[in-house]
């Protein structure tokens, strides 16, 4: 029975990461153009976010493909440094998804093709959003192994 | 069935099927198209010299010259180093409106290195296949770490001043609703680099004067309907969202605060469209056409394109003629022969076009009758 619930917890917390990634690019948007005089509803607020969402299958791929990667890297480091859980798959959260956009970026020369990280502190969410799904991953798994 | 109206169906089948295909395949009108051996290398633009003989750019740095009867192609020594890299290279060329007496052409081109970058725009003086006598007329500032959305295409006015179009950068979209730096801009000045006098934004504080428009994304088009000095542009929108505007001095033209596209990765840049103060483009595509070169055509040799714009896009890739006629915009595709992404398109002055595609091995094509 394990076994069935790990891939749920794989995907549940990547599409975790991949919403947070979306909203707090979203938000990053709005933030600037309500600078501008071009304020948004409520109601359009989570228009929009639907709307990125549904969109967004870009994101939640990458995600999928980052922590698949990072997840495996951090099960088999466990086993010659047994670490908490929750510990070691929050670091290979964050540094999974600060690799992955730093790859990004240098394979579209210099080209930052997720809006939100061009600031430090868009990008720095961003990994801690990696970080947060990868100790929630951490967390479940706590739960169906001992 | 019988058999004999089964076979009159089959006639009338086939007779539709001729006709629909010569509808189809049709010429909208005469030309001819004459392919000039050997490829290029990333191909950017061309000009047509006075005597008939023309110019290609490469992005990696090259110039070629072409002789206008024999076809022959001689490489241009003197071109100065360029950053060919992303989007960057070797892009615009162009002769000054005094040409036969100065021999002074114009280029544009990346320079600088990976991390610390920006469009360049020079001029040089042409003799005996050799640039010399090269000066600066613009950087644009500041300088980027992106190699993508340059811009850099060059055109004259009437007046002689000189229209440069720089990008956005990519990375620094919302820069181009600011006047204190290059981004996103349509700049004039000068054919010697000064700035003039009648600039939009010189008097105002915290502006850069040599600014003419701003809100622009990547602008790869420029062309000018003489007569009515008409100054069109056209640029690319995100995912959707190309634009052809007309350029009217100290106008924002919305770039990122409204646009018809979203981001590459499916998300919303903006959910608005129209702002007041903001300019309507002309026309715009969504999906995206990745609209390359523009010429407004005033040739002789072709009647039938006359006071028409003529786009050349990447996405299917074509040419396209497009129609004004007041606010109605009408859009063909012409010159159907042609395919892969067209990089460029010139006219001479009777008329001819010069066609080039994109890519390592890019083709030129001359269109006359």
């Amino acid at each position: 029975m394990t076994y069935v619930y790990i891939p749920l917890f794989f995907l549940g917390v990547s599409l975790f990461t991949g919403t947070a990634i979306i909203l707090i690019n979203l938000v990053s948007n709005l933030i600037w153009l309500s600078s501008r005089d071009l304020t948004i509803s409520i109601q359009m607020f989570f228009g929009l976010l639907s709307n990125d969402i549904l969109n967004g299958m870009l994101f939640f791929i990458i995600v999928i493909l980052t922590f698949f990667i990072a997840f495996i890297i951090t099960a088999f480091a466990r086993y010659f440094f047994p670490l908490d859980r929750r510990v070691s798959y929050a670091i290979a959260g964050f540094i999974g998804i600060l690799v992955m956009l730093q790859l990004t970026t240098l394979v579209f020369t210099g080209a930052i093709l997720i809006a939100g990280m061009r600031s430090i502190l868009g990008f720095l969410l961003f990994c801690i959003s990696g970080l947060l799904g990868g100790y929630i991953y951490g967390l479940l798994l706590n739960k169906v192994i001992k | 069935m019988s058999f004999f109206k089964f076979k009159y169906n089959l006639l009338i089948t086939v007779f539709c099927y001729l006709i629909s295909l010569n509808f189809l395949f049709a010429k909208e009108f005469d030309y001819k198209i004459e392919e000039i051996k050997g490829e290029f290398n990333y191909p950017w633009s061309s000009v047509f010299l006075p005597n008939g003989d023309f110019l290609i750019t490469e992005m990696p740095g090259k110039i070629k010259l072409i002789n206008g009867e024999s076809k022959e192609v001689t490489d241009i020594k003197g071109v100065p180093n360029v950053l060919f890299r992303g989007q960057g290279g070797l892009s615009d060329i162009i002769l000054h409106p005094n040409y036969e007496e100065n021999k002074k052409i114009y280029l544009s081109f990346s320079y600088g290195d990976k991390r610390n970058n920006t469009l360049r725009v020079i001029s040089a003086q042409l003799e005996n296949d050799q640039l010399s006598n090269q000066k600066l007329i613009f950087d644009a500032t500041p300088y980027r770490k992106t190699s993508n959305h340059y811009g850099a295409r060059l055109l004259f006015l009437n007046d002689n001043s000189l229209i440069i179009t720089s990008g956005d950068g990519f990375n620094y979209r919302e820069l181009a609703q600011e006047l204190d730096n290059h981004y996103g801009k349509i700049i004039r000045v000068m054919d010697d680099g000064s700035i003039p006098e009648d600039n939009p934004f010189s008097e105002k504080k915290n502006a850069l004067p040599e600014i003419w428009t701003y809100g622009h994304r990547n602008q790869q088009g420029l062309a000018l309907d003489k007569v009515n000095n008409i100054l069109y542009s056209h640029e690319h929108g995100p995912r959707g969202g190309d634009e052809i505007n007309i350029i009217e001095p100290g106008k924002n033209y919305g770039w990122p605060a409204i646009t018809y596209g979203i981001d590459y990765n499916g998300s919303i840049i903006s959910p608005f469209t129209e702002k007041e103060g903001l300019e309507q483009p002309l026309k715009y595509w969504v999906p995206s056409i990745g609209p390359l070169d523009m010429v407004f055509y005033d040739g002789e040799v072709f009647p039938e394109l006359k006071g028409k714009l003529l786009i050349c896009s990447a996405v299917p890739g074509d040419i396209r003629k497009i129609s004004l006629d007041g606010s109605n915009v009408r859009e063909d595709i012409i010159f159907k022969e042609i395919k892969g992404r067209v990089r460029s398109i010139k006219s001479s002055s009777k008329g001819n076009l010069l066609i080039l595609t994109d890519g390592p091995k890019g083709k030129a094509y001359i269109i006359s009758r």
